[in-house]
């Protein structure tokens, strides 16, 4: 384990200690330490089947881990259920494309909206919830999506539900936003629009980032992560990690490409 | 710019994937409120319309939790039940005024979907049908032998509900059409709940989870509870309907209660539509016309009834107002 110095507190809006995940005798992450620094992005990387989707879920609550802490913002949330995260701020998108298919892209990112404000009104017309719909066309935008608001999200083209997924994550008005590949099956073109809007957007909040493609990873990203079979082999800057002998053996000179 | 299309669901695209015409969303209730008003004076048996409002009350009250939710529950007889005794058992055994006691049957039909629900809600697919399926047999087994209370396997007599005073006005609760409209009255109420309670921000909850409920929860829903809080909903109007099943037939049969009346309800969504918001009526009015048709006819309209279900289901994959508002947008 190595550079992940002591930084003052304050800066840090993520922590993990020691957190260990098991399905069965599988012991899929081990006792894994790190810190996330607040306003940069953090990218998870590591070989297939190297613990970063369990991390990645135990990072935004989708699974408690097995032992060990898990801290925001300097408070503990291990185990706290999925839907707390929200509220909290920290807010995650799927790998797997999921929106709501049968809302339209406005809904869907107005109901995202809707879970900070009011659940279980039963009473009140949806438009007397104030400030929704606006909040949800000035988001739409943000990800590119203006004129598709009055489309059902099951008939936006891939790359348009993946920016949608984005959209509904920011509904959230998360602090920290964790994304599991965001470019996953998108073309060139698209993934280079959503990471310029990654990078746009982590000039508000701090983003962590599960992601397979190496040289895009390695370009935005300010500190990076390497696990491997369940432990966190190294950690730094892009340079720092290009430069490491140990991670261009078992993960850059792995790939083919 | 897209403000209103939100609002109530009324956007022509979202309309069309939800199996509503847009014209029938923005005055459904309405809509429903004013054929029911008519619909006495043109059917030829009263009863008949009565239990059609009953049933059709029933199924829409499954329908919230099946159609709009996407939780399959076989045990909604006890949610109906429940209400149909408890209101019942206030007139017969407390002396209770017919407007106390239909409040004691959607309370109770609301109380009994809570314990069942706090139980299965947990469980998903096959596996929360069989659990509401147990539950409600537990139900059935606690009022078939609180013989003193419920009478038992003869059934709850005693529901004497004479006039209807409303403000110092006397109706005479016998008189078929007066029967009819009060009854359709507490109905097109439901209606109007039901409506709002859609086009309110738990209506878009209730989407959302039914939609894609990972997505809901990393949104910050409570998920369990929203489907807790449907299911109570659900038993509400189920407890309505059976409150004012008690009040038509003066007498509560134990089949009320019975699994038979469970399968009833998912038969009669998806005859209509299910998801849909007239479907559930349209269901419960073919279910009970063709029995009642067809057993004029013959002893065993259970196969007729059937095969024109199985029918339904083959051809009609959307239910009877499904197929209506398909042909119609075409």
């Amino acid at each position: 384990m190595s550079a992940g110095a002591e930084h003052d507190r304050d800066d840090v809006i993520l922590r993990t200690r020691q957190v260990t995940k098991k399905f069965g005798s599988l012991l899929a992450l081990n006792e894994v330490t790190a810190e996330f620094r607040k306003g940069v992005i953090t990218s998870i990387i590591g070989p297939n089947g190297a613990g970063k989707s369990t991390y990645f879920n135990l990072l935004c609550g989708a699974v408690a881990p097995s032992s060990g802490r898990i801290e925001f913002e300097g408070r503990d949330v291990t185990g706290f259920p999925q839907h707390r995260f929200a509220h909290l701020g920290i807010v995650k998108s799927f790998q797997i494309t999921t929106v709501f298919p049968q809302l339209t892209a406005h809904e869907n990112v107005r109901l995202a909206a809707q879970a900070l404000v009011s659940t279980f009104g039963m009473w009140r017309p949806r438009s007397s919830l104030k400030g929704l719909s606006e909040k949800a066309d000035h988001i739409l935008e943000r990800v590119g999506l203006a004129d598709r608001g009055a489309r059902l999200a099951g008939w936006l083209a891939h790359g348009e539900q993946r920016a949608l997924e984005l959209g509904i994550a920011l509904a959230s008005d998360p602090r920290l936003l964790l994304l599991d590949e965001p470019t996953a099956g998108m073309s060139p073109q698209e993934t280079r629009v959503i990471m310029d809007l990654i990078v746009s957007l982590a000039q508000e909040r701090t983003i962590i980032l599960v992601e397979h493609k190496m040289k895009l990873v390695l370009g935005i990203s300010d500190r990076l992560l390497v696990l491997h079979h369940g432990e966190l082999l190294a950690e730094g800057t892009p340079d720092e990690i290009r430069r490491n002998d140990t991670v261009k053996r078992v993960y850059l000179g792995q790939r083919s490409h | 710019m897209a403000v209103d299309q939100t609002t109530d669901g009324i956007d022509w695209a979202a309309g069309r994937a939800r199996g509503f015409a847009p014209w029938s969303l923005r005055h459904r209730a309405s809509l429903a409120a004013l054929f029911l008003l008519v619909f006495p004076l043109v059917a030829p048996f009263k009863a008949l319309a009565v239990m059609i409002l009953v049933y059709g009350l029933y199924a829409l009250g499954f329908n919230i939790l099946y159609g709009y939710l996407g939780l399959l529950s076989f045990g909604h007889s006890a949610l109906f039940g429940a209400g149909a005794y408890l209101c019942g058992i206030a007139i017969a055994r407390f002396g209770a005024p017919w407007w106390g006691a239909i409040a004691i049957g959607v309370l109770a039909g609301m109380a009994t979907a809570a314990a069942m629900g706090a139980l299965a809600i947990r469980t998903r697919g096959i596996y929360f049908a069989m659990v509401t399926f147990a539950l409600s047999q537990c139900v059935y087994f606690l009022f078939y032998e609180a013989v003193d209370w419920t009478g038992g396997e003869s059934g709850l007599r005693g529901i004497d509900v004479k006039t209807i005073d409303l403000g110092g006005v006397k109706f005479d609760f016998l008189d078929p059409l007066v029967h009819y409209y009060v009854i359709a009255a507490f109905v097109i109420a439901a209606l109007f709940v039901l409506s709002r309670i859609l086009a309110s921000p738990f209506g878009a909850v209730i989407e959302g989870v039914r939609e894609n409920e990972a997505r809901a929860r990393a949104s910050g829903y409570d998920v369990a509870r929203v489907r807790l809080a449907t299911f109570v909903v659900s038993g509400g109007f189920c407890g309505l309907a059976g409150a004012l099943l008690a009040l038509h037939l003066s007498i509560v049969p134990i089949e009320t209660l019975h699994y038979d009346t469970s399968g009833l309800a998912v038969m009669m969504c998806l005859l209509g539509g299910t998801g849909t918001f007239f479907g559930p009526f349209i269901g419960a009015a073919i279910f009970l016309l063709l029995e009642n048709l067809v057993s004029l006819w013959t002893v065993h309209w259970q196969l007729i009834v059937g095969v024109a279900f199985v029918a339904c289901v083959l051809f009609f994959p959307r239910g009877v107002w499904g197929m209506i508002v398909r042909l119609s947008e075409k």
